[in-house]
């Protein structure tokens, strides 16, 4: 388990003084593959340098299995270290070094026996599926290829953490993707934990068990991954989990659609959100036929995180207006969440 | 063979044992002061980078305070320096003339900018991987070692390269106050006596030598790179 305490970290620049971390509390629990979401310069690369005490913070406690890191220095504060691997953005590989070279390199810092890092290293090779190129240099190697060596070599003294400091950020999307199932196998075969921090939700979709987001150097949010995409809280989380459903974009496009001609048809435009089980439910069938209100979709779609569907519509709704409140009300007491995009004049409002 | 080198190059064939020695003093002059000169020069950028800001012994007084002292060093004229060191090289090796007065000075001379090369070349390097070092748990001094100077290898042999270059020009420097090698040589004969034959012969010498060395440097510092 990692545990921060009332983190504090701030930069003095000649800009000013700039604060990477502010009273920053959070436990990763032990084995969880832990997502820490936030903008560049929201502080989340301080966050992640602290927990290996790359960056030390100004204030504040780091615990590892209950053991304080911060008072940690020289060699226990590496040997610590150790337990804990890292991979990062542009990978950080010796050029000068061949692929085994690289996966040997903490090995032979430890003076293994020649032979016991010959065998952990092609060991290590097979586990990230790259053993064809055991004599080749990074530079032979392509993005994926070469953020598999720095797994490989993070691997190399068995670490029980897993940090990824924007480990996906440089790679195209298939190629994110099959290094996310390899970060997910590490994690499950391994109990390995991971903490990765990245911009895209995409990623904290795809494997995070639970999330933080941070903006300002600040903690905002955190919960299960499925609660924070079908709860958002702050108004930050909300835009970034817009960002997977793409309802930024869709909400985008009605601004410029012919909503005026809807809304003279007496039409107005609801946001839908099912969750779970009701997801799967035929709502909008059902508010057909038992309110008699004219429903069309504009826009809809389903994402799976952590194995439950989330659901998104963009409905335009025409009808008798009594029927039509009393079918919101219906759905939200099934607990599905509607927000009005755009909604009929009243009376009053045109008087 | 003996004719021609005679007919159009009398003086060079009459004191080609002179020629000879110079060339050996030369070779003495640049391989000493190259080895203790580049060594130190190289500690001293190894010691400018790591204390630099984000480095990994940051220090800005050692930084700035040696910044310094090689800002000064490098700007005084290697004549001139010659002639301010002359007591400092009478007292180290007991002579302030011929090849053995001449390193004392060439040494000094060529520390600022063995040191900056160096820094430039160390600059080169990805700080990103020193940090996956320092993740690993692996201690500063052998990421110097193992990481910094590896990966700039090819860098610090180009550097190298250029610092035997200009200490080849410093012998001839040197050697115009009395400091022997080739460059003496070609003073003393080639213009002093009109010797002009001495003169080009001197020249093509050190022409052929510089290209040696560069290609090798050059070669050295590709086959090294990945």
């Amino acid at each position: 388990m990692i545990k921060l305490e009332n983190l504090e970290k701030t930069y003095h620049t000649d800009a000013g003084d700039v604060h990477a971390l502010s009273n920053v509390s959070l436990t990763i629990p032990k084995g969880s593959v832990y997502g820490i979401v936030g903008a560049s310069g929201a502080g989340k690369s301080t966050l992640i340098r602290s927990i290996n005490l790359l960056e030390k913070p100004d204030a504040g406690k780091v615990f590892i299995d209950g053991e304080n890191i911060t008072l940690l220095s020289g060699k226990s504060l590496e040997q610590k270290r150790q337990k804990i691997g890292m991979i990062f953005q542009h990978f950080n590989l010796l050029k000068s070094k061949t692929v085994y070279e690289n996966i040997a390199f903490p090995l032979k810092y430890r003076k293994e026996k020649p032979k016991e890092i010959e065998k952990r290293v092609d060991a290590l090779l097979k586990l990230v599926d790259l053993e064809d190129k055991k004599g080749s240099y990074p530079s032979q190697l392509s993005g994926g290829q070469k953020q598999r060596v720095a797994i490989a070599r993070a691997l190399a003294n068995d670490p029980n953490i897993l940090l990824c400091d924007e480990a996906t950020s440089a790679l195209d999307p298939q190629t994110t993707a099959s290094i996310l199932t390899l970060l997910r196998n590490l994690n499950e075969k391994l109990g390995i934990t991971v903490v990765l921090i990245t911009h895209q939700m995409s990623v904290v979709k795809e494997i995070c068990d639970r999330v933080a987001v941070v903006e300002a150097g600040q903690i905002v949010e955190e919960a299960q991954t499925y609660e924070l995409f079908a709860n958002p809280q702050k108004e930050i989380t909300k835009r970034f989990v817009d960002t997977v459903f793409h309802n930024d974009d869709v909400e985008r496009l009605l601004e410029q659609d012919d909503l005026q001609k809807r809304l003279s048809r007496g039409e107005e435009i609801w946001h839908l959100v099912f969750r779970g089980e009701g997801a799967n439910h035929a709502y909008i069938a059902e508010l057909i036929r038992k309110f008699y209100l004219d429903i069309s979709v504009i826009y809809g779609s389903i994402e799976i995180i952590q194995n439950k569907p989330i659901g998104n519509l963009y409905v335009s709704i025409g009808g008798n207006d009594g029927c039509l409140r009393g079918a919101l009300g219906y759905l939200r007491r099934e607990g599905i969440s509607t927000e009005p995009l755009l909604l009929k004049e009243t009376e009053e409002a045109i008087g | 063979m003996k004719e021609l080198l005679i007919r159009y190059l009398p003086n060079v064939f009459e004191l080609q044992d002179y020629f000879l020695q110079s060339i050996k003093e030369t070779a003495i002059m640049v391989l000493i002061t190259g080895a203790i000169g580049l060594s130190l020069g190289v500690i001293t950028g190894i010691i400018l980078v790591v204390t630099d800001k984000g480095g990994l012994y940051e220090n800005s007084t050692v930084h700035s305070l040696l910044g310094r002292v090689i800002n000064v060093v490098r700007s005084i004229p290697f004549v001139i320096l010659i002639a301010l060191m002359v007591t400092f090289t009478r007292f180290l090796v007991g002579t302030a003339i011929g090849v053995k007065g001449a390193i004392v000075p060439m040494v000094v001379g060529v520390i600022p900018l063995a040191s900056r090369l160096t820094e430039q070349a160390l600059l080169e390097t990805d700080p990103g991987v020193l940090e996956a070092g320092r993740s690993m748990g692996i201690s500063r001094g052998y990421l110097i070692r193992h990481v910094m100077i590896p990966e700039a290898l090819p860098g610090l042999i180009r550097a190298v390269v250029t610092c035997f270059i200009s200490l080849i020009g410093l012998t001839a420097m040197a050697g115009s106050v009395g400091g022997g090698g080739i460059g003496s040589f070609a003073i003393r004969y080639g213009y002093n006596r009109y010797m002009e034959d001495v003169t080009i012969v001197c020249v093509l010498f050190l022409l052929i030598l510089v290209s040696i060395i560069q290609s090798l440097g050059n070669r050295a510092a590709d086959r090294l790179t990945h």
